[in-house]
């Protein structure tokens, strides 16, 4: 630089292009930082996982059972906003269990309920739910659980999420052989795939006295945070699961929330029921199927009441 | 062996994203300490991208990678107490010297308490009494607290040895040497020549030859001005002395570089200037340059090895000593250690 350039660039401006650029710098770092970090700690789970049950159910399912499935998006117990403290977390908790309790169900299918996460107040929600339900209601549920997203730190909305551990809880008051996650083909793309949901499938496995058949409970949840392309994809492979299950003679119930169509569902073995939201083999057949009007303000949803005989 | 590219790229990313504002940042200003910051995030970000690049030995490589962090980390406190030992033997039992011994005790009590908190609840396990948790609050407190400064220190260390890493500019107009003690008040001692045998290199690579300056006063002690002492001592080894200008007026480093900035600024025209120091003084060298206004390239000499700890923590305390860099350094340690002190706390005790 020569004398005369210099003069042209005071001081003051110089300084000031400097500090921009610092600025700069150091929101360029807390960005790569945060990339690093959630790269590092980014839940890659296998594509099949054997789930740890502890069998509680002394009673197997039989053909010609009735059965009632409660499905229920609970919202992580959070009454449809923003749960104040740890108090009204537990206080939706216990509204959660007493309206399940009212609909007497054998099987529930959960969905968005944190293990560990700072919207929800780092409460376990599954132990605080089977231990509710068994306290207050004696009903000894069996818990199987699948996370589907494990983020040690969700950065948006202002003030950010956090650290956020949910999933996918099955409790059955039925004798249960095996739990499984299977892993769905990722709807997102890096980097908005390192704060989104691992899409799984939450399998049961029950025996059916007298049979060699098995009644498989498939919960599931794809609705959140996908996008198009992901959303066919997974399609495809939940009914590649469910179809195979289906052409062995099992008895298949699939519930949850999904926003896929399942077109291609209502072939002889499967039957889709929008109202309801679930996917069934056609050895099973509906009572009824309807979303209940209630529960909404500890959860924000509603939950779905299958009533359904196993052929 | 099955790289998984995507992998490698999603770890590349950040990698990069830190090298590249590393290089920006020492573009824009060499004297900053979050270079040293930098630096250690594009280090540490690096460490996962070469186990991705293994392919499917990812783990196994990660995992021989810790145990050789591991492994360096417990002989930390060894090298350092070593060298203290060195340090009293050869140069006398001074604070200064004893600088390696004191900073490796204290990386051991750091090491001895993270490795106190995780087998502590071993024996433990059963009571949940009141002592026990406080006693574990306060290792991890200092366990973190050890580990916190250890971190930023081993980030400055790095940055000094870049710093020497980068060769730098071959074509100077003026090459100030930073003038230090004189032996028996008038020989030139062993740190000041290597000092000097660094500047004699830079003049003799540069195409067009600089204006050597050096720069040190007369003191207390001494016979003669360090200056006067320097320029023998290039005559001697065949440097023309109109290619010489003294600056012998100077008592302080900041002085050195004041005085030396008006005996060029007095000769008028543009100039490149380098500064010659021992390596672990350039960067707080750099730093006073910024403070004068005195643009320069920080070049550093090397220095006798077993000198290096204790020379690289004085330094490191006097940049710490000052207002400014205490404050950010303060806050980086809210900012870490305590949130990380009640996660950690958090999941130890249920």
């Amino acid at each position: 630089m020569t004398e005369n350039q210099e003069k042209t660039v005071p001081k003051r401006t110089k300084k000031f292009i400097k500090r921009g650029i610092s600025v700069i710098l150091m929101i360029g770092v807390l960005i790569a930082a945060m990339l690093e970090v959630l790269t590092l700690t980014e839940y890659r789970p296998p594509e099949r996982e054997q789930v740890a049950i502890n069998n509680f159910g002394w009673e197997s399912a039989k053909p010609g059972d009735s059965l009632k499935v409660l499905s229920w998006q609970i919202g992580f117990a959070a009454g449809g906003g923003k749960a104040a403290d740890e108090e009204s977390v537990r206080s939706n908790l216990s509204g959660i269990a007493r309206e399940t309790a009212q609909l007497d169900p054998d099987v529930v299918f959960l969905q968005e309920v944190d293990r560990d996460a700072a919207r929800s107040h780092r409460i376990d929600e599954m132990i605080e739910l089977v231990n509710v339900f068994i306290d207050e209601h004696e009903l000894d549920f069996t818990p199987a659980f699948a996370y589907n997203r494990s983020v040690l730190f969700v950065p948006y909305p202002i003030p950010p999420t956090g650290l956020v551990r949910s999933g996918l809880l099955t409790l059955t008051r039925k004798q249960m052989e095996s739990a499984e996650r299977i892993q769905l083909p990722n709807a997102d793309k890096w980097p908005a795939r390192l704060v989104g949901f691992k899409h799984c499938l939450l399998v049961e496995r029950l025996p059916v006295q007298n049979s060699d058949r098995e009644l498989v409970l498939i919960n599931l949840q794809t609705d959140a945070g996908s996008s198009s392309q992901g959303k066919s994809e997974q399609e495809k492979a939940i009914l590649g699961f469910l179809q195979e299950e289906a052409d062995k003679g099992n008895y298949v119930i699939a519930a949850g929330e999904f926003d896929q169509t399942f077109s291609d569902a209502d072939g002889s073995l499967l039957k889709y029921y929008p109202e309801g939201g679930c996917v069934l083999s056609s050895n099973i057949e509906v009572r009824s199927c309807e979303r209940k009007k209630t529960g909404s303000e500890y959860a924000g949803h509603e939950p779905v009441l299958l009533e359904c005989v196993l052929r | 062996m099955g790289i998984n590219f995507s992998r490698v790229l999603e770890l590349a990313i950040p990698c990069l994203m830190f090298w590249g504002i590393l290089a920006a940042s020492l573009a824009l200003d060499r004297s900053r300490f979050r270079n040293c910051i930098f630096l250690l995030l594009a280090t540490v970000s690096t460490a996962p991208l070469l186990c991705a690049l293994t392919g499917s030995h990812e783990e196994g490589t990660a995992r021989a990678l810790s145990i050789i962090a591991f492994a360096a980390l417990l002989s930390v406190p060894g090298i350092l107490i070593g060298n203290g030992v060195t340090m009293y033997r050869r140069e006398g039992r001074s604070l200064a010297n004893q600088l390696s011994l004191i900073l490796g005790i204290v990386v051991a009590v750091g090491e001895l308490c993270t490795f106190l908190f995780y087998v502590f609840p071993i024996f433990w396990s059963e009571g949940n009494w009141q002592f026990i948790t406080t006693g574990m609050r306060v290792l991890l407190f200092i366990s973190l607290s050890i580990t916190y400064v250890s971190v930023i220190f081993a980030a400055f260390m790095g940055y000094t040895i870049l710093l020497q890493l980068i060769p730098p500019k071959r074509d100077f107009d003026y090459v100030i040497i930073h003038g230090c003690g004189l032996l028996r008040g008038r020989e030139v001692s062993k740190l000041l020549a290597d000092r000097i045998d660094k500047a004699i290199e830079v003049y003799h690579k540069d195409p067009t030859p600089p204006i050597l300056i050096p720069s040190g006063g007369k003191g207390e002690d001494e016979e003669i001005s360090e200056a006067e002492a320097m320029e023998a001592y290039l005559i001697e080894h065949g440097i023309p002395s109109q290619q010489i200008i003294k600056e012998d007026k100077s008592m302080t480093t900041r002085e050195n570089l004041l005085f030396s900035q008006k005996i060029i600024r007095q000769r008028g025209g543009s100039s490149y200037v380098a500064l010659v120091t021992s390596n672990y003084h350039v960067y707080r060298a750099l730093n006073l340059c910024e403070k004068i206004d005195l643009e320069c390239t920080g070049i550093g000499a090397h220095v006798a090895s077993y000198y290096w700890p204790s020379a690289l923590i004085r330094e490191f305390a006097a940049i710490m000593s000052q207002k400014k860099n205490f404050a950010v350094f303060a806050a980086g340690w809210l900012l870490t250690v305590v949130p990380l002190l009640y996660m950690i706390m958090g999941n130890a005790i249920q």
